[in-house]
């Protein structure tokens, strides 16, 4: 999920560069100071994901866990995941230092719709809508990047449709992972500590 | 009572978690890693010999590789074999670019400089002198002198380098692909805490205020 660098045209990384500045200012803006911890852990947790990985076929996948951060973080996940793909570029070269602006924006932009569409459901008292919301988030989150990568892609001449079929079908099995994943941690985080479920605004309207 | 139980139960389920995913995780490092691949070079003689790895040592078969010179002109272009290597003579005398594309985004480069493919300044300066010698020879003389020239020297020497040095050099290259060590995860880490740190340290001042 890590396009490297040299792949990408100016525009497109100017453009990806510009959506993690505004995510990003975002994030920090709507960050909590009792929030920090989680911020750190889930940027630790997203930041060793991606050395876990599945073979499947030729080529191998890795887990990224944006629904699960997105999840837990809402627009915070926007740092915890810039910090996480920084230090993977810099000790790793995973990607690189020119994409970080557009891999943060393919991997975040999904996290944060993850938590727009799921945080509310998966606070529901209905145990199987909320962990069937969980499951979908973890899922939908990964096909999204996915996506966005065969956009980004687009512009250096690949066939959005050929790259998009790649791309998605090799993400296939982690998008199961992902979602069995966060399944199983909503489900924890729903019995032993549902206050860090709550959003944002869930939680000032408790207060 | 009830609540304590509880709570140790939780307990007792991060810690499984956690266990799970430390197994997980040290399982995977035998798995494949397609995040980034390395591709590394080396002159023998005439030819250039190529080879591209993933960072767990895995090598890249079938990847497109191409051959530019400084200006971004494109020299040459080719594949991979099953084992990750790629070969070719060398198309000028200049500094080289060797760009492997390996599909789904992953791109790297390899620069060869002009040092490693024309002779060195020592050689150039042998190269000189025998020039010098050659230029007023005559056809008679040549075949009187049969010992070694430096010209001859230099190449036996070269290929018996080249050879002894190969092994080293292929180490070489999967030492530099493999980054991902314990050092560099737990340090990753610590980078992150810190971070956090810093950010609450400044944000608790402003909270104070």
């Amino acid at each position: 999920m890590h396009i490297s660098e040299g792949v990408l045209s100016a525009q497109v990384l100017i453009a990806g560069g510009a959506v993690a500045v505004g995510g990003l200012a975002t994030g920090l803006k709507r960050l909590e100071y009792e929030r920090m911890p989680q911020v750190a852990l889930l940027s630790s947790a997203f930041f060793v994901a991606s050395l876990i990985h599945i073979p499947i076929g030729p080529s191998s996948v890795h887990l990224m866990l944006n629904g699960l951060v997105g999840l837990l973080l809402g627009w915070a996940a926007f740092p915890a995941i810039f910090v996480g793909l920084t230090l993977q570029a810099l000790l790793f070269q995973f990607g690189g230092i020119t994409t970080l602006g557009i891999n943060t924006a393919n991997v975040a932009l999904p996290a944060v719709t993850g938590y727009y569409l799921f945080n509310r459901t998966c606070l529901s008292s209905s145990t199987y809508l909320a962990l069937g919301a969980a499951f979908v988030c973890g899922f939908l989150a990964i096909l999204l990047s996915a996506l966005l990568i065969a956009v980004s892609l687009m512009t250096t001449g690949e066939h959005f449709i050929e790259a998009a079929w790649t791309i998605v079908l090799a993400h296939i099995p982690i998008m199961f992972i992902e979602g069995v994943l966060t399944f199983f941690l909503v489900g924890f985080l729903r019995k032993a500590k549902p206050e860090i479920l709550g959003s944002l605004y869930e939680r000032k309207k408790t207060i | 009572m009830n609540v304590k139980k509880q709570y140790s139960n939780h307990r007792m389920y991060l810690v499984k978690v956690f266990c799970a995913v430390i197994t997980l995780h040290l399982c995977s490092f035998t798995h494949t890693f397609a995040h980034k691949v390395s591709i590394f070079a080396y002159v023998e003689g005439d030819v250039i010999h190529s080879q591209s790895y993933f960072p767990d040592g895995r090598t890249c078969k079938n990847a497109q590789i191409e051959v530019f010179d400084l200006k971004g002109k494109r020299l040459l272009k080719g594949a991979t074999n099953m084992d990750g290597e790629f070969s070719f003579r060398i198309p000028i005398q200049d500094s080289l670019k060797l760009v492997l594309t390996a599909g789904m985004a992953h791109k790297a480069e390899y620069e060869i400089s002009k040092e490693e493919i024309s002779p060195s300044a020592v050689k150039t300066a042998l190269e000189k002198i025998t020039q010098g010698q050659k230029a007023p020879l005559s056809p008679a003389s040549a075949t009187v002198k049969t010992e070694l020239s430096p010209d001859h020297m230099r190449d036996i020497i070269d290929k018996a380098l080249e050879k002894k040095l190969k092994p080293v050099m292929q180490k070489l290259t999967r030492i530099e692909a493999k980054n991902t060590s314990i050092n560099n995860i737990m340090g990753g880490i610590g980078y992150i805490l810190g971070l956090m740190g810093i950010v609450m340290y400044f944000k608790k001042n402003r909270k104070d205020r």
